[in-house]
């Protein structure tokens, strides 16, 4: 099983690399990467190209490591035993599995991604470490161990919110997703839209690029929103000429590359677009 | 073996243990890469790099290993005797490691004879020699074999025109702004931002949590278990004091942009600038013009001991400056500024000092030293890394 990315999905070799490393070794891979780069986006590709079932654990702050196994549902079987429901006496009947539980037991060698793992509380990747090991648990209310049928690929990502413990990390594969330099961005616009002119992707991209290097941006504008407004240009003339004129201060249609005021103050400021003239 | 990469990464201070570089050699076995040095760099930083501020520093290394496989060719693990590599192998490995991997070559079978390779030299050599007379062929006893040909893929790819190839990948440095060492600056404001956030959410007090009381009281069976969770509102309340000097303009920009960046996460935020030390007199605005002082006093009453201070400032002038009454280069202060200096570390107990100049000339400076010892040693330098660990410090 080589991933070589898909007709939609760019990846880099060195991407592709890590990918195939950890589906060898059979370890979960880290990725971590500016948001906007595509790190969910590669779960869902990663599981195309392999013909596998996507399982997707999105992490809350509030989550934790045990929710992924199994729960537990004490409250509904408080509530039945009052109400008099024979299930009660099944104990069986109150556990809910959990994605990890899903993912041991699927038919077919399951894509399991771990979404924003760093929202989490700073004991939840610990608290896995079993887990993710040996690939078994313990149910202790119906005294059963779910093991894996077959390992799935687990997949990782992390925006760097939180230090990750070193027992876990070193349990994994590393991949950090730089952001696309100008001939990848390339190849993802023309994967977007075959039909485009190549005069509107060059000059899209040089006013992108420039922004991105403006010092200050709160948030620098990512890959898929350069995908989103590249899309809105295509389909306004009047804003492709704006690309090129240099008495405007900021380019058209930013609001699909700025989100915030400040940023926006701050590029009128700037008078971003005529600076750019010069 | 590889082992010099291994080495190397050690010296440049990546964290890279024993576990990870021998899941780098099962890799190997499987025969995903082969003679090619881009996807060898590329794999062997997605099994021995697990963060991204090390890529920097794992780019030296692999750049400083190519260099030497290139110099001795592979005979160079054979060409170091015995007592150089122990040593090398003493002095790169903590005891704990080494044991651990003597564990582990008792532990899992199939990693005995990998692990008794690293220790048992002639082996070692015998490997390269059996390598060596099958001139590249993979011999399939040989667990070691797979690292050879990678060295021997090295060499041949490096000869002739492939070494006027484009940059190498490792060359370019494209993770050099991910590095916690470099200062602060725009390049990696953003980067700044994160620990300060985080610090900006906690110290946060615990508040009733229903859900988890409800849900914890059902397990227990109907027994009343309550639960709290911290609080999510901002908590913490931050003074800022800025060194308003020649060398510093450029800092103090940066160190504004950066915390203004974050204004909202604080409860409270405040600006403040000197010169130099500080006296008597604080000012609101960097042009520090005389009718907008403020008396240090007041800043004092006004903002309690809860508040959390910072200083941005290279602790750099003449001694007397501190020392002396009189000793301020602008006015004639009658209390000295090591005086003053020492009644602000006393109001606020949590205090911190960042320093934009590299910490090994701060012992060269007597006014850094002098400072430093004023506020108890809570003096760090402007880099990611120092705002980290100031950061920290301000948390005890």
């Amino acid at each position: 099983m080589k991933f070589e990315g898909t007709s939609s999905y760019i990846a880099t070799d060195d991407l592709k690399l890590a990918v195939n490393a950890a589906i060898a070794l059979e370890r979960p891979l880290l990725i971590k990467g500016e948001p906007g780069t595509g790190k969910t986006l590669l779960a869902e590709e990663l599981a195309a190209a392999l013909d596998a079932p996507l399982l997707t654990w999105h992490i809350k702050s509030t989550t934790r490591a045990q929710q992924g196994l199994y729960e537990y549902d004490a409250v509904s079987r408080l509530r039945d035993s009052q109400l008099g429901d024979p299930r009660v006496n099944e104990i069986a009947n109150y556990i809910k599995p959990g994605k990890l539980w899903e993912a041991f037991t699927a038919e077919k060698r399951p894509v399991l991604l771990i979404d924003e793992i760093d929202k989490a509380d700073l004991e939840f990747p610990n608290d896995l470490l079993q887990e993710l090991d040996r690939m078994e648990f313990f149910v202790y209310e119906t005294q059963q161990t779910i093991k894996a049928e077959q390992r799935p690929i687990i997949l990782i990502t992390s925006n760097n919110e939180k230090e990750l413990p070193d027992a876990f990390l070193r349990r994994c594969f590393f991949h950090y997703i730089a952001f696309p330099d100008r001939h990848t961005l390339e190849k993802i616009i023309h994967v977007h839209y075959p039909k485009i002119k190549e005069e509107l992707v060059n000059q899209a991209l040089d006013v992108f690029n420039d922004l991105r290097k403006v010092p200050g941006l709160k948030k620098k504008p990512s890959t898929s929103e350069l995908v989103d407004w590249v899309r809105l240009l295509m389909f306004d003339n009047a804003a492709q000429a704006g690309l090129l004129q240099t008495d405007a201060a900021l380019p058209p249609l930013s609001g699909a590359l700025v989100k915030n005021e400040q940023d926006l103050e701050l590029l009128q400021r700037l008078n971003f677009m005529q600076r750019r003239g010069r | 073996m590889l082992l010099g990469l291994f080495l190397e990464l050690r010296k440049q201070g990546v964290p890279t243990k024993v576990v990870e570089w021998l899941d780098l050699m099962a890799v190997l076995r499987t025969g995903l890469v082969t003679a090619d040095i881009t996807a060898f760099y590329h794999l062997s930083r997605a099994v021995l790099v697990k963060d991204e501020r090390y890529y920097d520093r794992f780019d030296y290394a692999f750049s400083d290993y190519l260099r030497q496989v290139e110099k001795y060719g592979t005979d160079w693990l054979n060409n170091m005797t015995e007592e150089e590599f122990f040593l090398a192998f003493d002095r790169e490995l903590s005891p704990e490691e080494q044991a651990e991997l003597q564990r582990l070559a008792e532990d899992k079978e199939r990693l005995k004879t990998t692990s008794k390779q690293v220790f048992e030299i002639e082996d070692e050599q015998n490997v390269e020699k059996q390598g060596l007379g099958a001139s590249g062929n993979k011999s399939a006893s040989a667990t070691g074999s797979a690292g050879f040909n990678i060295e021997e893929g090295m060499l041949n790819a490096e000869s002739g025109e492939q070494k006027k190839k484009a940059v190498r990948a490792w060359d370019e440095h494209a993770f050099r702004s991910l590095d916690e060492k470099q200062n602060i600056s725009s390049r990696n404001l953003q980067l700044a931002l994160r620990p300060l956030r985080r610090f900006a959410r906690e110290g946060a007090a615990l508040e009733f949590d229903l859900e988890g009381t409800i849900r914890a009281t059902a397990r227990d069976g109907g027994f009343l278990n309550v639960q709290e969770r911290p609080e999510r509102r901002n908590h913490i309340k931050l003074l800022m004091l800025f060194d308003v000097s020649g060398s510093m303009d450029v800092h103090v920009k940066t160190c504004q942009e950066l915390f203004s960046a974050c204004r909202d996460q604080f409860k409270h935020l405040e600006f403040f600038y000197f010169h130099n030390c500080v006296y008597e007199t604080l000012w609101k605005h960097p042009s520090r013009r005389d009718e907008d002082g403020i008396p240090t006093i007041q800043v004092l009453n006004t903002y309690g001991a809860d508040y959390r201070v910072i200083f941005i400032g290279d602790a750099a002038m003449d001694h007397a400056e501190i020392t002396r009454a009189g000793g301020s280069v602008e006015h004639w202060n009658e209390e000295t500024g090591e005086v003053w200096l020492t009644r602000v570390a006393e109001h606020y107990r949590r205090l911190l000092w960042l320093n934009p100049n590299p910490e090994r000339t701060w012992s060269m400076s007597p006014s850094t030293q002098l400072i430093t010892t004023i506020i108890n040693d809570r003096m760090f330098p402007l880099t990611i890394d120092g705002l980290k660990r100031g950061i920290q410090s301000l948390s005890r």
